[in-house]
């Protein structure tokens, strides 16, 4: 749908056309349940949030006033359903990123071939730890990083969604990164680093 | 801390941000530094796992939002435009639907049969009672005559957005008028069809008993305010009888014609006027946006699937 396409149809919804709402939850419902799963890590939460941000999209439609694209503007009504609901329940047991952990995170080395999967069971065994180790980051930072990586958001529009200024969002999802590379080891995942290359990290 | 930027870099690198020239250091740093190579492979895994193949979202998603749209009144907020109609586009359709069998099957002057009273009622249930003040504000041009019209005031979004309420009753009503209208109803050039209303009616009838569950009483303010008494005739701009509408039929044809404030008025195009009783309604057809106005006073237009339905009722 061209941005155009996408106002009439909003325009058309919120004139009454209630029923048209269908347009744009069957256009954006994989990449909000998606955002979703990955921040809540779970498929009934994903789907509980899925439901409520496009409630709240439809609520709130006539706000909506075509400055950015619809599905970025749903985006962000997803991450914050999803970032309320883990803060409701209680946080689960998050990674720290200060300043103090990137001087580790520095040193951290990877073997290569243990990030090259090649068979679906590891690709599978990959994508699982992946998941498992994104939610343990603070959630600012993995709603960063699951706007780039699965909304395919640019920095500025991340940005602006989540009202942060430009470089806070490059350092949270560089953070982010960082940090997921290192539970991947931690995690036992992937091999330690090799002692040998450790001095030339610095 | 030479790797710290370069791995700041390749993060960057993976979101497109990075320069050619940056771009061309980093591959510097990586090719003489194996830990950041390493660093490299785990980013790029991390955003490659993340990135690919998004799981299908469960069949309920779609249908537990569609349903609670369907059930969810709109919250109501204050809305600063002169008129706000609680008519939606559904029950526009209905009304026009009815107001077609009307036409087509009664000649128009007496009270409506009792299907479509069902019907209207369905509609006029609908009407706020805030309604009714500005709207009896409308009732008071004299003139018949045309004037440049004013600015509209206010654009459409948000009071669109707030004019509507209860939706699923009028989507009954709307559902049922809808597949009759294509053959039965016609305006032909103001020919009422007094041939028809044996097909039309029994139709139309069906709807009624869903009609009846609306348990608030109607609230007639803004038609009586809108309608003087005696029936309404619709013309073409260029005069062509079109038919004729019963007292409230007009009063709600208007209400809901102007359900959507907003837009402007852009003399020219093709137009439809409605006379009711001594008072000049003028509908006009722009580049496929149906406005309407009071003569004299604003317009307000008609949202675009408002518009259409009521077009696909004219000849």
């Amino acid at each position: 749908m061209t941005r155009q396409e996408e106002m009439d149809v909003v325009y058309r919804i919120v004139s009454g056309d209630t029923q048209l709402f269908e347009v744009l939850v069957t256009e954006n419902q994989k990449n909000v349940y998606n955002l979703a799963l990955r921040l809540t890590g779970s498929e009934q939460d994903a789907l509980d949030a899925s439901q409520d941000a496009f409630l709240k999209a439809f609520r709130s439609l006539s706000a909506f006033r075509g400055d950015s694209k619809f599905s970025v503007w749903l985006y962000r009504l997803t991450t914050n359903v999803c970032l309320d609901m883990m803060r409701r329940r209680g946080r689960r047991a998050e990674v720290s990123l200060t300043e103090d952990d990137d001087e580790d995170a520095a040193e951290m080395i990877v073997p290569d071939e243990r990030f090259c999967p090649e068979t679906e069971a590891e690709k599978n065994e990959l994508r699982t730890a992946v998941r498992r180790a994104l939610l343990k980051l603070p959630a600012e930072f993995r709603q960063a990083l699951v706007l780039r990586e699965l909304g395919g958001l640019a920095y500025e529009e991340i940005a602006s969604q989540l009202g942060i200024e430009t470089g806070t969002v490059k350092s949270r999802i560089f953070r982010a990164r960082k940090k997921l590379a290192q539970l991947l080891m931690a995690d036992g995942n992937f091999s330690p680093p090799v002692s040998s290359e450790k001095k030339e990290g610095r | 801390m030479d790797c710290e930027r370069y791995q700041e870099y390749m993060s960057r690198m993976l979101d497109d941000d990075l320069s050619l020239q940056k771009l061309e250091e980093l591959r510097e740093h990586v090719r003489v530094c194996p830990s950041c190579r390493a660093v490299f492979a785990a980013f790029a895994a991390v955003s490659a796992s993340l990135r690919e193949e998004p799981a299908e979202p469960p069949t309920e998603l779609c249908k537990n939002v569609m349903r609670a749209v369907r059930a969810r009144p709109k919250e109501r907020q204050p809305i600063p435009l002169i008129l706000k109609i609680m008519v939606p586009t559904a029950a526009c359709f209905a009304l026009i639907a009815a107001g077609a069998v009307y036409l087509a099957s009664s000649g128009g002057i007496s009270a409506l049969p009792q299907q479509e009273s069902a019907a209207f009622s369905m509609a006029k249930n609908t009407v706020s009672e805030e309604a009714a003040v500005p709207a009896a504000g409308q009732s008071a041009p004299s003139a018949q005559t045309v004037e440049p019209m004013a600015e509209p005031e206010e654009t459409q979004t948000d009071s669109a957005a707030d004019a509507h309420t209860d939706e699923e009753p009028e989507f009954a009503v709307m559902d049922a008028a809808v597949p009759e209208t294509g053959e039965v109803f016609s305006f032909d050039s103001g020919e009422t069809r007094s041939d028809e209303p044996a097909a039309a009616v029994p139709e139309s009838a069906e709807s009624a008993p869903e009609a009846d569950p609306m348990p608030e009483e109607p609230v007639f303010g803004a038609a009586n305010a809108f309608a003087p008494t005696g029936a309404a005739s619709v013309y073409r701009a260029e005069g062509e009888y079109l038919g004729e509408l019963g007292e409230e039929d007009c009063a709600y044809f208007l209400q809901t014609v102007c359900t959507d404030a907003g837009g402007s008025y852009v003399p020219g195009g093709e137009g439809y006027t409605v006379d009711c009783g001594g008072v000049t309604y003028e509908l006009e057809l722009l580049d496929g946006a149906l406005y309407y106005r009071v003569s004299g006073e604003e317009s307000f237009a008609l949202s675009p699937a408002g518009a259409e339905d009521f077009l696909a009722l004219l000849p």
